[in-house]
């Protein structure tokens, strides 16, 4: 009744975790595949990097700021995590790349894909790292150009993660369709910042980071609608931003995803908090008179 | 949730005091007083630690080494912000976010312990000492490279049965705390074992624990970013060090890989101890 099958990837459930959860240790990366229909790796580049000082992260009542900067070993050394995580576990894993260019996140989808990734998420909206992510995924002609250059290179699917820092988020969707991107996420973190009042002074290292958690649930939510409409429900899309129920993903799911990706819920639970989902969201397909959770996708449309 | 982001409430605090650990020690180990910056009633658990951050430079974890009206924290200059922090004087101002962690499990009124401290890793069993008001049930091996890098040893004389041990001999038991540790475990029946210090040396202890069937924590340190169990800087096997541990019972440990043998570097790549 959970099942759903995103582009090519056959999922036992609708839920993942969110790139840059947990998804560096192939230990925590294979706990969240006992519960999740897909595990989503950590953003990896062409080399190791550190990402910036402390702090990266802030936490308040709404929801959770950060601006690691990217920090990854590296698309070469993670592909001995994902070795690992492939020993223990069989749940589809979605390799999370970032490049500076098209040509690059070619050669790193590549890789990715050789490690045996069963898809590939191109990570083109993260808010705080000098030459990446949202600075060239906020240009839909970009967007365009880094999925087509991706599809040309692997066989296994590719999804576009997009940004919410635009003022046409339909159009971002419309240019991954284009470009022939599998699906999209929708969304990454909203950018924003905190000021210590003690202190005086900016709280994160880089000053600006990205906002996720509850604060975030109607902006992810509007994206996830916009992008359904754009492409007429004809491109799968991840949604993600501030679910912390399995109503929250039913929200999701109405305004046209068809599986979720979880982030900050995950700081306050453990994976197996999915568990739970599942059975709260099996529960609303029964008692709503569904036969299964694929129906519920973009039905908000509808109405 | 909503007591979840309170503590992650960065503090700015000033520092009251401090005490050179180390006057004639090889190394330079500071510790450091300031008011208890929490909301009143926050308990703060023996091993629990404290994210503190010297703004500019980096923020780390340090375990909380005494608490009350002032609490305070014990640092070895090895880092970037330890070094930092070791720089500071009296007036001078950071910020904390905490309590933070799992800490250590208080044993039973009566129960015979033993306790075993490698370096610095001795100030995050301080509290437990003091938690128990029971010296003469703690026999707390103090290990260290030599005389002049003993640290709190006169508290410790005060809260427990303490032996000292430095691998160069010049006070006490030469050789490892490990070694000396196992040495009590043969002579005395404890009831549990706490091992903070460096991993190899917590791995020996736990490995020795274990196999006389002994209870045994472990406190691991590790990078930490986020503090919050999502960034995966601190994970040791399915877990995290920064909210499920630093304390870990060493049934659990013995059965990660990464316990004794690696850490991860700030990008995450593993780096063998």
């Amino acid at each position: 009744m959970l099942e759903i099958q995103f582009s090519k990837l056959r999922l036992k459930n609708p839920f993942m975790n969110a790139s840059g959860i947990l998804g560096v240790a192939s230990s925590t990366l294979e706990e969240v595949g006992r519960y999740a229909g897909a595990v989503v790796s950590k953003s990896c580049g062409s080399e190791e990097r550190k990402g910036y000082a402390n702090p990266t992260v802030v936490a308040f009542e709404g929801g959770l700021l950060n601006a690691l900067g990217l920090p990854n070993p590296g698309i070469e050394e993670f592909g001995r995590e994902l070795e690992q995580y492939y020993r223990a576990c069989k749940t589809p894993v979605i390799g999370s790349v970032f490049g500076g260019s098209a040509r690059e996140f070619a050669a790193l989808a590549k890789r990715m894909a050789s490690h045996g990734v069963q898809a590939i998420e191109l990570n083109l909206s993260c808010p705080h790292a000098k030459g990446y992510g949202t600075e060239i995924g906020a240009d839909p002609a970009n967007v365009t150009a880094v999925s087509r250059s991706v599809k040309r290179a692997v066989k296994v699917p590719v999804f576009a993660k997009l940004t919410p820092n635009t003022d046409d988020f339909g159009a971002l969707a419309t240019a991954a369709k284009r470009g022939g991107a599998d699906g999209i996420t929708a969304i990454n973190t909203v950018k924003a910042m905190r000021i210590d009042v003690d202190l005086r002074r900016p709280v994160l290292t880089s000053v600006y980071g990205g906002l996720s958690g509850r604060a975030i649930l109607p902006i992810g939510v509007r994206c996830v609608h916009e992008a359904y409409a754009a492409t007429v429900g004809k491109l799968p899309i991840l949604g993600a931003g501030g679910i912390e129920s399995w109503r929250d993903a039913v929200e999701y799911l109405l305004a046209g995803a068809s599986a979720v990706q979880l982030g900050t819920v995950l700081a306050h639970s453990s994976p197996k908090i999915i568990e739970e989902f599942c059975d709260g969201l099996r529960t609303y397909v029964k008692a709503e008179g569904f036969r299964d959770v694929g129906e519920l996708v973009g039905a908000a449309h509808k109405a | 949730l909503e007591s979840s982001w309170e503590r992650h409430t960065r503090r700015k605090v000033g520092i009251t005091r401090v005490v050179d650990e180390t006057p004639r020690g090889t190394r330079h180990v500071k510790t450091f007083c300031f008011r208890d910056p929490f909301p009143p009633g926050t308990r703060i658990e023996p091993g629990q630690f404290l994210m503190v951050w010297v703004p500019g430079v980096d923020e780390i974890p340090i375990a909380i080494c005494e608490t009350g009206p002032e609490l305070a924290i014990t640092v070895y200059a090895m880092g970037d912000c330890s070094t930092a922090l070791c720089a500071m004087g009296p007036g001078d101002r950071f910020a904390v976010r905490g309590p933070l962690g799992r800490g250590f499990t208080v044993p039973e009124k009566g129960e015979r312990v033993l306790m075993v401290g490698g370096g610095t890793g001795t100030a995050s069993l301080a509290p437990l000492a003091d938690e128990m008001r029971s010296p003469s049930s703690i026999d707390f091996v103090l290990g260290s490279r030599t005389a002049g890098d003993v640290i709190l040893r006169y508290r410790l004389a005060k809260t427990t049965n303490l032996l000292i041990s430095t691998d160069d001999g010049s006070e006490g038991f030469k050789g490892y705390a490990s070694d000396l540790a196992e040495k009590m475990m043969e002579t005395v029946r404890y009831g549990r074992v706490y091992a903070c210090g460096p991993e190899p040396m917590m791995l020996k202890v736990v490995n020795a624990a274990l196999k006389r069937g002994l209870l045994v924590e472990a406190s691991l340190e590790r990078y930490m970013k986020c503090a919050m169990g999502i960034c995966d800087a601190c994970a040791v096997g399915p877990k995290h060090a920064c909210i499920d541990g630093p304390v870990f019972d060493g049934r659990g440990l013995a059965s990660w890989d990464a316990f004794g043998r690696f850490r991860r570097s700030k990008a995450g790549v593993r780096e063998p101890f």
